[in-house]
């Protein structure tokens, strides 16, 4: 009876093997290598390749266990015996894949969880090196991207100031403003890189808050204007003037806020409003929120928009780099801000950020030079001053504001020097000889023949920055009031101002 | 003139010593990761022009384990050459290298070792310096089963090197 199980349940499984010492198969017993009999053990699988020196031994047992051999194109794991007497030897091989088959199962579970969880180490050493490898980035790079686009400014000033063409001009101020939003989208990338690898720092300082404001409000007037929009602004009278914060990054925040306004609203008008929302001896809690009158944002998109490189619309031009509202986030979060949005497709947007700011103990008036402007004095005469480079355009407010009596409006261009004085009435009109679109000779040639009696007799002064003889001669033979070089005395400056307004008074 | 030379192939689980194999022999690789029981054997041969000799790489293919001392020593019987293989991104693979590397010494003297750390596709060299005391001084080879990198460098080299 046991022998008709034994050969019901072992018949399939069970192999033996008579070799000879040559590793020839004298006898086999079942067919898990069929018709093996005469023929060489190494004819069978590589496996009996590294057996065969065994073969050679005598009385001598071998186990080899979970052997697995592929026989044609069915694989088998077995467990065998090596016995080798004088004569021959015998091999016995069981055949236990089916067990080794729910053995590989539950190992395959086992180290699968056990390398997953090896592999957070690595995946974070990859996560802090490509850390480092941006920190390095910044470090490194941070200097070496700026330079070119510095020197592209430098060169692009030095060629504004060359006699140049009409066209040439124009090509270069082509140039000069897309070296320009070069230099912003560096400034947003580098930026972003600062915040994300923890390079970015705080630095307060003592500064007035609503001259700030003032500040920002003055240099965005004028984009609005340039595009038709009316930007409102109104300043809670419990605001704190003197804080301790970082100032840079206030502006930064609210010029990304105020020019993205300005980007999405064809019309309508842009508002900021500054509250004071709480107020202690030592903190105040401002809130400032920019509405726009824009094309709005959908719903379902408010939640992406800090996102970096988000752009909010492809229906309208945009060529900024999508960094600046990941900025802005960013920024509000390292100075343990709120910042909110709400918007409604095609009415406008508002976003609302509120910071705490240290109130400076002493609230006195610093004595230093503002930059005059219409919204915070009473002036008695008005310049308009066409001037493209910034640093003398500071060089040129800070000599007249020593008068207090001086409001300046400062244009860029000789195309925006006459739409100024469309707008409203100047007591003396100073440009820079050379001028992007229309040079200061042209804008004043152009001024002398217009039919328009308010402007037609401005006095114009002209400021060189290779003064000669010949030019200030040429000039006056153009009608040009006053001519002065560069760098001028603050003093000789102000007296021809004066100078040139009294006689205009006087006629 | 033929030789058969019997190549044993130890190290942890998942280190990818079945894909190097799979990649020498047959010049493939899978991303899925499928356990060894027990061992697999193939075979490939290797021509050596310079020594006119045909080498026939019997090369055994050990379910990996986390402690070389659980392996069945049947296994290294007539062994020729051990690759104890580690994953450069693991450290749970190497970091008893030394140990093992004198487990396998000491059972098998006399047998060449060569030391490969593997998946050096998903490490940088600053990486692999940076983990000079770790593996670095140890490791023979850095390969990688996936993009195919020293790996018939590494078994052709070794086939020369037992003639």
């Amino acid at each position: 009876m046991l022998t008709n199980y034994n050969f019901f349940h072992k018949k399939q499984t069970n192999q033996i093997l008579l070799i000879n010492k040559q590793g020839i198969i004298i006898d086999s017993e079942s067919d898990l290598f069929i018709d093996s009999k005469g023929k060489h053990l190494s004819d069978l699988h590589p496996f009996f390749d590294t057996i065969i020196p065994l073969l050679n031994t005598t009385n001598k047992q071998y186990n080899f266990d979970c052997i697995n051999l592929t026989i044609g194109k069915n694989t088998r794991t077995v467990d065998g015996i090596l016995n080798t007497e004088d004569e021959h030897a015998v091999f016995v091989f069981q055949d236990l894949t089916e067990q080794y088959i729910l053995y590989q199962k539950v190992a395959q579970l086992r180290n699968e969880a056990e390398i997953k969880s090896q592999l957070y180490y690595h995946i974070n050493y990859l996560l802090k090196e490509k850390e480092a490898f941006k920190d390095d980035f910044i470090a490194n790079f941070t200097h070496a991207i700026r330079m070119p686009v510095n020197t592209i400014s430098g060169f692009t000033a030095l060629l504004e100031d060359s006699n140049l063409e009409q066209s040439q001009r124009y090509n270069l101020n082509i140039i000069k403003n897309t070296n320009e939003k070069l230099r912003v989208m560096i400034n947003e990338i580098l930026d972003i890189s600062k915040i994300e690898s923890g390079h970015f720092t705080i630095n307060s300082i003592r500064y007035n808050l609503l001259n700030e404001f003032d500040e920002i409000i003055s240099i965005y007037t004028k984009k609005c204007e340039k595009k038709g929009l009316k930007l409102n602004y109104k300043i809670d009278e419990k605001c704190p003037k003197y804080v301790i914060a970082d100032k840079y990054r206030l502006a930064q925040i609210a010029s990304n806020l105020i020019g993205n306004a300005i980007k999405f609203t064809e019309q309508g008008s842009i508002d900021l409003n500054v509250v004071c929302k709480t107020l202690t001896k030592d903190k105040a809690t401002i809130q400032f929120s920019i509405t726009d009158t824009g094309i709005g944002i959908e719903q379902d998109q408010l939640e992406v928009i800090y996102k970096s490189f988000y752009q909010v619309s492809n229906k309208i031009r945009n060529d900024g780099s999508g960094l600046g509202l990941a900025i802005v986030k960013e920024l509000v979060n390292a100075l343990d801000g709120t910042i909110e949005v709400n918007s409604t497709l095609g009415e406008g947007t508002t976003f609302t950020v509120t910071l705490d700011f240290e109130i400076d103990k002493n609230q006195k008036e610093d004595k230093h030079i503002t930059k005059t402007n219409k919204t915070t004095a009473n002036y008695e005469f008005k310049i308009l001053l066409a001037e493209p480079s910034k640093r003398d355009q500071a060089i040129f407010l800070e000599s007249v504001s020593k008068s207090k009596k001086f409001d300046v409006v400062i244009v860029e261009t000789g195309d925006d020097v006459v739409e100024e004085l469309h707008k409203q009435p100047f007591d003396i009109a100073i440009f820079n000889l050379k001028l992007p679109t229309m040079d200061g000779l042209d804008t004043a040639r152009y001024i002398r023949h217009s039919d328009f009696e308010n402007f037609k007799q401005i006095p114009i002064m002209i400021l060189s920055k290779h003064p000669s003889k010949e030019e200030e001669q040429y000039c006056k033979q153009r009608r040009i009031n006053s001519y002065l070089g560069k760098p001028y005395d603050k003093d000789v400056l102000l007296r021809k101002i004066k100078y040139l307004i009294k006689k205009k008074q006087a006629n | 003139m033929k030789i058969s030379k019997k190549i044993v192939l130890l190290g942890h689980f998942g280190v990818g010593k079945s894909s190097l194999i799979r990649r020498f022999v047959e010049n493939t690789f899978s991303e899925n990761y499928k356990v060894t029981i027990g061992v697999h054997i193939f075979k490939k041969n290797v021509e050596i022009p310079e020594k006119d000799t045909d080498v026939s790489l019997v090369i055994w293919d050990l379910e990996g384990n986390d402690d070389i001392n659980n392996t069945r020593l049947s296994y290294l019987i007539g062994t020729n050459a051990f690759i104890y293989v580690y994953d450069v991104t693991r450290p749970a693979t190497y970091e008893n290298l030394q140990a093992e590397i004198d487990f396998l010494k000491e059972k098998q003297k006399n047998t060449p070792i060569k030391v490969v750390g593997n998946k050096n596709d998903l490490v940088t060299k600053a990486f692999l310096k940076e983990n000079n005391d770790n593996f670095g001084r140890l490791t023979d080879l850095y390969v990688s089963a996936k993009t195919g990198n020293q790996v018939d460098f590494l078994f052709s080299k070794l086939a020369e090197s037992l003639l």
